[in-house]
């Protein structure tokens, strides 16, 4: 009698109630992203209805020292390491001072601080291209008000610091997002923990070190993965701030297959379309398998 | 960017059939001399601030604002410039803007671009037939001189006989240079105006110190060979 009862109220469904969305997720995702692995070893182009197959040609030209794409893979893959610290650093701290820190105007603050991650891309890029123009923007201006001149730096036109400025202004558009998560992640966190640690003498790095970070592990698995993937895809950011440039300084795999297809070389362009597709797969993989191993288990 | 193709017609009057050569694959961009002293005294010029001290990051779209300011002397710019001047800021007079040839490897001919707007239809298209009668009916001379006369942006368009809006200075400029003209090599030379971002993109590498002159056309032999291969051009296999 109790396993009968136990059996029904699981509730399970049948399996072919699945099969409809099971259909279409096939359809409009796995065929289409096989078929584009299948393509980039073709010579798939807009200049001809042929389609041959190349081999590894397309991937060979990819991973070759002599063209520009191992590059963008580096500028990737730092956009990416570099937005994850920053936006999780200051989003954490953002989210512990709106926590417990700031006591007046909370609200206010969260939706100013997470107002930037609801501006759309192109917007924030255009008003920060203006912003940090060399010449005439408001923070060089600013910055030679008040005598410092020599911070009034090409921002986005030096290509030894453009990505940077690109990560910088990524990352302030970015980061109330990373802060709303962890927020909600600091709020499951049993206060008590916090008082017993207070009252056994914790000081305020013990309690953060030993309480917090590891109670909210789960929301920073989230937050990387998530930062992980946007990373490694960053396209319309870079494309609207500088496109690529200046020369090839902020060129990123996004934009690498951005200009592929708009010359017509789609064969190309789908190779590296699958390279970022690896690329995605395994590090989110390892970066889940790594912060999986830190969390703490209730 | 426009400085580089821009110089096609000195390019082909120091190796007469250069055009034609590119387009067979019989030249190589590399190897031109012309085009070499081309890009190094455009890096020379960059180098010494003839540009201004922000010239990557200034736009053409200010370039009005920047001569109306008089802190710019001079821009590279289309025949339209003076009227588009005007327009922005009229108390800046039509005959207040003069017009050189660009002075690159001593250029003494005329750069002209044959392109003009473009319409287009999809070659597997049904309506194909009533397509080049609407594009017929827009070549008919009052129709393109309507077009001139009403656009404000246009000045001319590239058929014969027909009345432009050049300055005086500009038409003198056209006189002056009647016998020596040629077409730009975005135009005249395959599969350069497909990478003409990539050809800035060299460029201002080549400005800032990661790329040497002869680098930017290195990369320029090293595109048109993979369109022409990507197009399955005869002349590449």
């Amino acid at each position: 009698m109790g396993a009968s009862v136990m059996k029904l109220s699981v509730g399970r469904y049948p399996l072919y109630f699945i099969v409809p969305a099971l259909i279409l997720y096939i359809a409009f995702f796995i065929i289409p992203s096989l078929s584009g692995i299948v393509y980039a070893f073709t010579d798939w182009s807009s200049y001809s209805d042929e389609v041959n197959f190349v081999g590894w040609r397309n991937f060979q030209k990819v991973f070759s020292p002599g063209e520009n794409y191992l590059a963008y893979i580096g500028h990737t893959l730092v956009f990416t390491l570099l937005t994850i610290v920053f936006k999780t650093v200051f989003g954490l701290a953002l989210a512990l001072l709106l926590d417990r820190g700031v006591k007046r105007f909370i609200n206010i603050y969260r939706v100013m601080i997470y107002l930037p991650a609801v501006l759309p891309t192109l917007v924030v890029a255009l008003i920060f291209r203006s912003i940090l123009n060399p010449a005439t923007g408001a923070l060089n201006t600013a910055l030679r008000a008040v005598g410092l001149d020599a911070l009034a730096l090409r921002w986005l036109v030096d290509p030894h610091i453009a990505l940077y400025s690109v990560i910088g202004v990524d990352t302030w558009k970015g980061v109330g997002y990373i802060m709303v998560i962890l927020l909600a992640g600091l709020q499951t966190i049993p206060r008590d923990y916090y008082e017993a640690a207070e009252i056994d003498g914790a000081g305020a790095w013990s309690r953060l070190w030993y309480i917090t970070l590891p109670l909210l592990m789960p929301a920073i698995v989230v937050v990387t993965v998530l930062n992980v993937l946007y990373g490694l895809r960053v396209f319309d950011i870079v494309y609207a701030m500088t496109n690529g440039g200046p020369g090839y300084a902020t060129e990123v795999l996004s934009t690498g297959i951005f200009k592929a297809f708009s010359k017509g070389q789609y064969g190309l362009g789908t190779a590296i379309s699958t390279v970022l597709f690896f690329l995605l797969a395994i590090a989110g993989y390892f970066v889940i398998r790594l912060l999986e191993r830190g969390r703490v288990r209730d | 960017m426009l400085w580089f193709p821009e110089m096609g017609p000195r390019y082909e009057q120091q190796t007469p059939g250069l055009a034609d050569a590119l387009n067979a694959n019989k030249a190589k961009f590399a190897d031109n001399k012309d085009m070499l002293t081309d890009v190094t005294e455009l890096k020379d010029m960059y180098d010494s601030g003839i540009m201004g001290k922000n010239a990557l990051s200034d736009a053409y779209a200010d370039a009005t604002k920047a001569i109306a300011s008089g802190k710019v002397a001079m821009v590279v710019a289309p025949t339209s410039f003076a009227q588009a001047l005007n327009h922005d800021y009229p108390n800046m007079k039509i005959d207040d803007i003069g017009v050189f040839l660009m002075p690159l490897d001593d250029n003494q001919t005329m750069n002209i671009n044959p392109a003009g707007p473009t319409h287009f239809i999809y070659s597997g298209s049904q309506h194909v037939a009533e397509a080049k009668q609407y594009l017929d009916f827009l070549a008919q001379p009052e129709n393109l001189q309507f077009f001139i006369d009403n656009s404000p942006d246009v000045v001319s368009l590239p058929f014969p006989g027909l009345k432009t809006k050049f300055t005086p200075d500009v038409q003198a400029l056209f006189d002056t240079y009647k016998n020596a003209r040629g077409t730009v090599f975005q135009t005249a030379v395959n599969y350069v105006n497909p990478q003409w971002m990539d050809i800035g993109k060299d460029l201002t590498a080549m400005f800032t110190g990661d790329e040497q002159p002869a680098d930017v056309l290195t990369n320029i032999d090293k595109r048109r060979a993979d369109l022409a291969a990507t197009a399955k051009d005869p002349a590449w296999n």
